[in-house]
């Protein structure tokens, strides 16, 4: 009994190392609880989720209907035809995304005469299998597009003329991005 | 001789009868604890950004900020510039709209209503519901444009 667990000077180093094991547990402890707001890297889908709202802030800073650049989606969108190559746009968007990442950019449309949904392939890049799609929408009124643009929209199908030039042709804009 | 005896009773004493190294027991249940509850918060750490990432995934924030601003901006502008065609031009808007957002698997409508009129023909006032529904969320907003 003369060596009872209280006057038992043995096995102190023992009861040092219990305790720095214990603090250090506890700061360990106290950094994840913190961390927990932070989406967590380990994931797909966190990667997936940065990605999508990198394509987001990349739209929402070209949508500006009121600049006169031509880089913006409106001023890009209303002089494409078969032969302009919105070089402008595409240049922004090179710039604005990191390099590590690719694109391809598309313009879906409805026409309402026809009922018929369309896709304009502005880049057409070949895909890998992993892609998050972020999208923006704009509109853009008839009297905007150039004459021979895909996405004016001439009801009657008659004359240049009889185009309603206020009409609001609404364009999605898709942003298709995947890490390179 | 007593204290032979006593050595050597202690030496064949079996695993339960065997008193000493108590503190370290303790300590190691202490720890086994410890590193359970840092598991636990390590798969809630886990569970959290998994969970966050698809809200971010899902949660169609943007296209209804998106849908908001368009159709406000558009239908002010028509009410100012085309006050004659409005009505026409808000059924074409309306049903592009329709057509885009279906294609991703949601609803989306835009309806005018209690347009008003001055005695010049310009329109002073109307008011604009705005629909969107998807899996995840319903939005539906009423606001009283002025022009």
């Amino acid at each position: 009994m003369q060596n009872s667990l209280l006057r038992c000077g043995k096995g102190q180093a023992f009861t040092l190392e219990g305790i720095v094991a214990a603090v250090m547990m506890l700061m360990v402890t106290y950094f994840l609880f913190h961390s927990t707001i932070i989406i967590s890297p380990l994931t797909g889908e966190s990667s997936d989720a940065q990605l999508k709202q990198l394509g987001l802030d990349v739209l929402t800073l070209l949508d500006n209907p009121d600049s006169e650049s031509n880089d913006t989606l409106q001023n890009a969108l209303a002089s494409l035809n078969e032969t302009t190559y919105p070089y402008g746009l595409i240049n922004t968007l090179n710039d604005a995304l990191p390099d590590n990442i690719d694109y391809n950019l598309n313009v879906i449309y409805y026409n309402v005469s026809e009922d018929e949904m369309y896709t304009y392939h502005v880049t057409n890049k070949a895909y890998t299998q992993d892609t998050v799609s972020a999208s923006r929408y704009i509109v853009v009124r008839n009297s905007a597009f150039v004459h021979d643009s895909p996405f004016l929209f001439n009801e009657s199908g008659g004359l240049e003329s009889s185009i309603d030039s206020e009409f609001p042709v609404v364009l999605e804009v898709k942003l298709i991005l995947w890490r390179v | 001789m007593a204290g032979l005896k006593k050595g050597l009773k202690k030496r064949n004493s079996t695993l339960i009868e065997n008193d000493s190294g108590q503190m370290i027991i303790i300590l190691a249940v202490i720890i086994s604890v410890l590193l359970a509850s840092l598991s636990l918060l390590y798969a809630q750490n886990i569970l959290a950004g998994n969970e966050s990432a698809y809200t971010q995934l899902t949660f169609p924030k943007h296209e209804i900020q998106n849908l908001r601003s368009l159709v406000i901006d558009e239908l002010r502008y028509q009410a100012i510039n085309n006050p004659n065609s409005f009505t026409d031009h808000v059924t074409d808007l309306d049903e592009q709209i329709e057509a885009l957002y279906a294609s991703h698997g949601s609803y989306a409508s835009v309806d005018v209503y209690n347009v008003t009129w001055s005695a010049s023909d310009t329109i002073t006032s109307f008011n604009v519901k705005i629909v969107f529904s998807n899996p995840v969320v319903d939005y539906e907003s009423n606001e009283r444009i002025l022009i």
